[in-house]
């Protein structure tokens, strides 16, 4: 395979797929309008926004890294859009009443894509020295595993030194990737092993090639464990760095889907209404991310509660989210996703956009305006990531300003935002966002946790709020069995965070995808997109 | 100078050019007193189309900040930065050429090797570096500028240097013993300057394209709005308002072509032998 991919997009082509459209907007067809049965066959072809240095989402669950990775290897679990666990590499499963183990019955006949059988060893390894071990966003949540007994090939037993629900809501392919032990487990460095560049799985799809700065090509796995699945020959990862193109890209239909937001979202509505595609905001529960304004507590001004709350009254999250997210997400109330339903409430105290009552508590703290209209100033950094953040920083300089908070909005690269944020600690105001992924425990407690206040490390404790209470709820939802005394702790949680308010959230960001009509299936799961596309089809 | 100005007026392009500049002059200086709240302020529905709205001529962008307070408060920024840029440029490029063109042996060698080193590098390229790393502000959007554009007219003063030298009027200044700077500040410079006038008449025109370019991508002072910057943000959303990326690029495209048109009157009213031949 020598011939490009993808083609650079030629006028001719947009005119033609632009013909196509005109055509088929006389035949409005709902996706799903015809319960079909599935057919086999056909090449899917993604947009790929960034290259991936590698394959290997044990390590590194990037976007461009397990939008590949999902479909050439398995999870343990997969979940529905409710999170309910459903069988991938393991049968069923059982956790003990205490919590302190967890038992994977493993499915029989499975074998990697080199023709090696897959057995509980590979478990073992991928829990205590794979994903367990190297996996930033899930290491924490593993860590209380003391071991993974192998009885026999086909059960997994995991033994915990203290419970850890959130284990049983952090097993997709995407981040608890198994790996093959007969491949990593040879006392190498994980990180230089050559099979992250050419991986092996269990997976649907089988690795093919890497055209690097081009492409990246699976082909139909056809020893897969699901008898008659997967659906798809091929699937291509076709490299489109630039937003707008990859927009003009599905438009004309040369490339079948662009996920988890990375066309303008000010033109998703737009292409998602074409005849041609459809737009989706299900598969991304394991991205759930919030974004927010959050307060360097150490600041003399910022660092006062009631300094705080009055801003919160100042921004106006309704605008945020039509203006900026362009309506993708939803107001958040607390910093919990409200995706995150087990854990999520609006029970929580709220700051409704009152500029009056803003300036009003500000003069009661003791920062009334002065001679010239000022009461004090402050600086706004944002995440170099995307329009947005900018934008929401822009946003709240102007609504400070109409109370006398004059602020300046600083603008560097990211690792100059990260050495800022994290390192310098020199900053004010910090517009950014966060992954929740499927649990506080994973993507929550990391923020505000005292023991997680550590110079130095990016995406630690920023803000440097400590307050033990928290931090002993954190520790208690951790590991508490009762699911419905844990939701209580979280409430708990959210409603001392929207007081103390060391950050205000703004939005709860609803990632999209937009794909051709004719592809089935690639949003049923909790990890849409991120998951194996065994069950996935296109119409002929 | 009143034969010059004559010759300037009789050159199409110049009057033309010049009549641009001036209106995009005086839209700078009515900016604070036609919107006093700024190009930032949110003042109505976002997304408005130019004339959907009364009030609001070139309608909203993205956050609903008018586009019209942007481009007139936009001219300031580019403006200035155009004229510091070439400012600072020309005090660089006019110092190192002059010394270099005046004295000649191992001077000019380091003088022009260090020209040469910045040559060497792609300009626009060095103004991201130096942006990157001193971090996106006013100031130091002009320093960059600068920084990219004197090595050509530190080139541009030493050719004319070495050839003014050579002249008689400059032997009979030595005779009566004029001192160096004197000679190089009222002699020999102020017959150069043609050259340089009409150098920095495009060089302000690039340096307004290099900041436009600059805050395109994002490395724009964020607390300033320039056209560049409305470009930029415009942007993501061409494809569901191309208004946004058209309006502040029309502006940029006129005022680059007013300073083009009065370099080329400014060429043909300098250049007196050309002129003559006329």
């Amino acid at each position: 395979m020598t011939k490009p991919v993808l083609h650079t997009l030629s006028r001719r082509a947009i005119l033609r797929g632009a013909a196509v459209a005109s055509v088929a907007a006389l035949l409005p067809l709902p996706r799903g309008a015809f319960a079909q049965s599935p057919v086999s066959g056909g090449t899917l072809t993604i947009a790929l926004p960034t290259e991936p240095q590698h394959f290997n989402s044990a390590m590194d669950s990037t976007q461009q890294v397990k939008i590949i990775a999902g479909k050439i290897f398995s999870g343990l679990l997969r979940y529905d859009l409710d999170m309910n666990p459903l069988p991938d590499l393991a049968e069923s499963w059982e956790v003990a009443d205490d919590g302190l183990s967890i038992t994977f019955n493993l499915r029989q006949g499975v074998k990697w894509h080199d023709g090696t059988p897959f057995t509980a060893r590979d478990v073992e390894y991928s829990v205590m020295r794979g994903f367990g071990q190297n996996n930033g966003l899930v290491r924490s949540v593993f860590a209380p595993v003391t071991e993974v007994e192998t009885p026999d090939d086909h059960t997994a037993i995991l033994r915990l030194s203290v419970p850890s629900p959130a284990i049983m809501m952090a097993l997709p392919v995407a981040t608890a990737t198994i790996l093959p032990a007969h491949i990593y487990d040879n006392g190498g460095n994980i990180r230089e092993n050559p099979a992250n560049q050419a991986p092996i799985g269990t997976g649907p799809f089988r690795f093919v090639e890497w055209q690097r700065g081009n492409a990246v090509i699976l082909e139909r796995n056809p020893d897969y464990f699901e008898p008659g699945l997967p659906y798809l020959d091929r699937i291509v990862f076709a490299l489109i760095p630039d937003s707008q193109s990859r927009g003009a890209a599905i438009e004309a239909g040369q490339i079948d889907m662009v996920y988890h937001s990375t066309a303008a979202a000010s033109d998703a509505r737009r292409l998602g209404d074409l005849p041609h595609l459809s737009l989706s905001t299900d598969g991304y529960l394991f991205d759930s991310t919030v974004c927010f304004a959050e307060f360097n507590m150490a600041h003399p001004i910022l660092g006062k509660t009631e300094v705080r709350q009055a801003i919160a009254h100042v921004i106006d999250k309704q605008f945020i989210l039509d203006n900026i997210w362009m309506g993708f997400g939803g107001v958040a109330n607390t910093p919990i996703h409200r995706n995150l339903t087990h854990a999520h409430t609006d029970d929580a105290p709220s700051y409704p956009l009152d500029l009056e009552e803003a300036g009003r508590r500000l003069d009661e703290a003791g920062y009334p305006r002065g001679s010239d209209g000022v009461r004090f100033r402050v600086t706004i950094e944002f995440t170099p990531f995307g329009d947005q953040y900018n934008r929401m920083a822009q946003y709240i300089r102007q609504q400070l300003a109409q109370i006398g908070v004059v602020a300046e909005v600083r603008s560097q690269d990211f690792p100059g935002w990260v050495r800022r944020i994290w390192t310098d600690r020199d900053w004010d105001i910090n517009v950014s966002a966060i992954t929740n992924a499927s649990d506080p425990t994973i993507g929550v407690q990391r923020a505000y946790w005292t023991e997680n206040i550590r110079p130095g490390t990016p995406f630690t404790n920023s803000t440097h709020y400590s307050n033990a209470d928290l931090d002993a709820l954190f520790v208690a939802a951790a590991q508490e069995n009762d699911p419905e005394a844990r939701r209580a702790q979280f409430v708990e949680i959210q409603q001392i965070l929207m007081t103390d308010l060391p950050v205000i959230p703004l939005v709860a960001i609803d990632q999209f995808t937009i794909a051709t009509r004719r592809l089935n299936n690639y949003d049923q799961l909790s990890d849409g997109v991120y998951a194996g596309f065994a069950d996935a089809w296109l119409e002929g | 100078m009143a034969e010059f100005i004559g010759r300037l007026f009789r050159s199409p392009s110049a009057v033309i050019g010049l009549f641009i500049l001036l209106a995009v002059a005086a839209i700078a200086v009515a900016a604070p007193l036609l919107y006093p709240a700024g190009p930032w302020a949110m003042v109505g529905q976002p997304m408005q189309w130019p004339g959907q709205v009364a009030g609001l001529p070139l309608g909203t962008d993205a956050l609903g900040r008018d586009i019209m307070a942007g481009i007139f408060h936009g001219a300031r920024i580019s403006l200035l930065i155009g004229l510091a840029a070439t400012a600072a440029a020309l005090c660089i490029g006019v110092a190192v050429g002059a010394v270099a063109g005046f004295f000649g042996g191992w001077v000019d060698d380091v003088l022009m090797r260090i020209t040469d080193a910045f040559q060497t590098i792609p300009p626009f390229i060095l103004a991201i570096v130096i942006v990157v790393i001193v971090n996106p502000s006013v100031s130091t959007i002009i320093l960059a500028i600068a920084a990219i554009s004197w090595p050509a007219i530190a080139r541009l003063v030493r050719a004319e240097f070495l050839r003014l030298r050579e002249m008689d009027f400059v032997a009979s200044c030595r005779l009566i013993g004029m001192g160096n700077t004197r000679i190089i500040l009222t002699q020999i410079l102020p017959n150069a300057l043609p050259p340089i006038i009409v150098t920095a008449s495009i060089l302000t025109a690039t340096a307004i394209l290099t900041e436009a370019g600059l805050s395109f991508l994002g490395l724009g002072d964020p607390n300033v709005i320039s056209w560049g910057t409305m470009i930029g943000m415009g942007r993501s959303d061409f494809r569901a308002a191309w208004y946004l990326v058209a309006i502040p690029g029309m502006a940029v495209v006129l005022t680059v072509l007013a300073l083009n048109l009065l370099g080329d009157g400014l060429n043909d009213a300098l250049n007196t032998r050309l002129h003559r031949r006329k």
